[in-house]
C-alpha cells in the first residue's frame, strides 16, 4: 500500500501538533500534492488551532 | 525593515518614564508598540491629518500612563493588560469622537480622555478590535519571517497575503503544491503562537 495515497485525518492533527518526524512529514507533502481534500482540511485544522480572542 | 517604534521615537521615552512600578514598566512599554501605530491608524481613518493624529496619539497614551498609578493602588488581583485595553478603548473613543480643531489645540486634558463612555461606539470599537488585531499579526509577521526559510516565508505570503493559488506559488517558487500547504500552515502557526505571547503582556 502506498503511504502517499492514504488520507489520515490523525496526520494532519499530528503536524497541528508538530509531532511527525522528518520522513512523515515529506510523506504528508507527498501526499498532499496529491489531495487537494487534504490539503484544505489541514487548513481548515491550523486556522482552527489559529483562533485567538 | 519596518519598525513599529521609529515613527514614534520622542513619545516611547516620555511614557516609559511615566511608569514607576518595573513590573508594570515591560508591560507598558509592550503596550505602547502595539497601540501606539493602532491609535494613529484610528485617528488617520476618522479624518485627521497626520500632525494632529500624532498629537492625538500621545494625548491619548499620556492619558492612560497618568491612570496607571491608580491601577497600581486599587486592582492588584485584575490583569494590568486588560485595564490598560479598556482604558485605552475609552480614551481613543472620547478622543475621536471630539471635533477636529479642539483636538489641533490639544485641549483635551487626560481627565477628559478618561472618562467612561457616555454612550457605546460600536463602530469605532470595532476598529478599534480590528486595529489591535492587525498590528499583532503585523508584529508577529516581523518575527516569523526571520524565523523560518525565505521559501517558507514566501509559500505563505504568495497564497495568503497575495491571493494567488497553489499551483502557481509552487511553479514560481519550484516546490510541489503539497509543500506550499505545509508551508502555509507552519507559517500560519507559528504567527499564532507569537500572537499569543504578545496577547499577555504581562507575562
Amino acid at each position: 500500500m502506498n503511504m502517499q495515497r492514504t488520507c489520515d485525518p490523525d496526520r494532519l492533527d499530528a503536524f497541528v501538533r508538530g509531532e511527525l518526524s522528518e520522513q512523515q512529514e515529506s510523506e504528508l507533502t507527498a501526499h498532499l500534492d496529491q489531495c487537494a481534500a487534504c490539503g484544505e482540511e489541514l487548513e481548515r485544522r491550523v486556522a482552527a488551532a489559529d483562533k485567538w480572542q | 525593515m519596518r519598525s513599529v517604534l521609529t515613527p514614534f521615537p520622542e513619545t516611547r521615552e516620555s511614557l516609559i518614564v511615566q511608569v514607576k512600578d518595573p513590573s508594570n514598566r515591560l508591560a507598558w512599554e509592550r503596550f505602547v508598540a502595539i497601540y501606539q501605530p493602532v491609535i494613529y491608524r484610528i485617528a488617520i481613518a476618522r479624518g485627521l491629518q497626520d500632525a494632529d493624529a500624532h498629537d492625538l496619539t500621545q494625548q491619548v497614551l499620556m492619558a492612560v500612563a497618568t491612570a496607571i498609578p491608580r491601577w497600581e493602588r486599587s486592582s492588584p488581583s485584575a490583569r494590568f493588560h486588560h485595564w490598560l485595553g479598556r482604558v485605552t478603548r475609552n480614551a481613543i473613543i472620547n478622543a475621536v469622537t471630539r471635533r477636529q480643531g479642539e483636538l489641533a489645540t490639544g485641549s483635551s486634558s487626560a481627565v477628559d480622555l478618561l472618562a467612561e463612555i457616555p454612550q457605546p461606539e460600536p463602530a469605532t470599537e470595532s476598529l478599534v478590535e480590528l486595529e489591535v488585531r492587525r498590528e499583532l499579526y503585523a508584529i508577529a509577521a516581523e518575527t516569523v519571517r526571520g524565523e523560518v526559510h525565505p521559501d517558507t516565508w514566501r509559500a505563505f505570503e504568495l497564497t495568503v497575503v497575495e491571493g494567488i493559488s497553489n499551483a502557481e506559488a509552487a511553479a514560481t517558487l519550484g516546490k510541489t503544491t503539497g509543500s506550499i500547504y505545509t508551508c502555509r500552515c507552519r507559517v500560519m502557526q507559528k504567527l499564532r503562537a507569537v500572537v499569543e505571547k504578545l496577547e499577555d503582556l504581562s507575562e
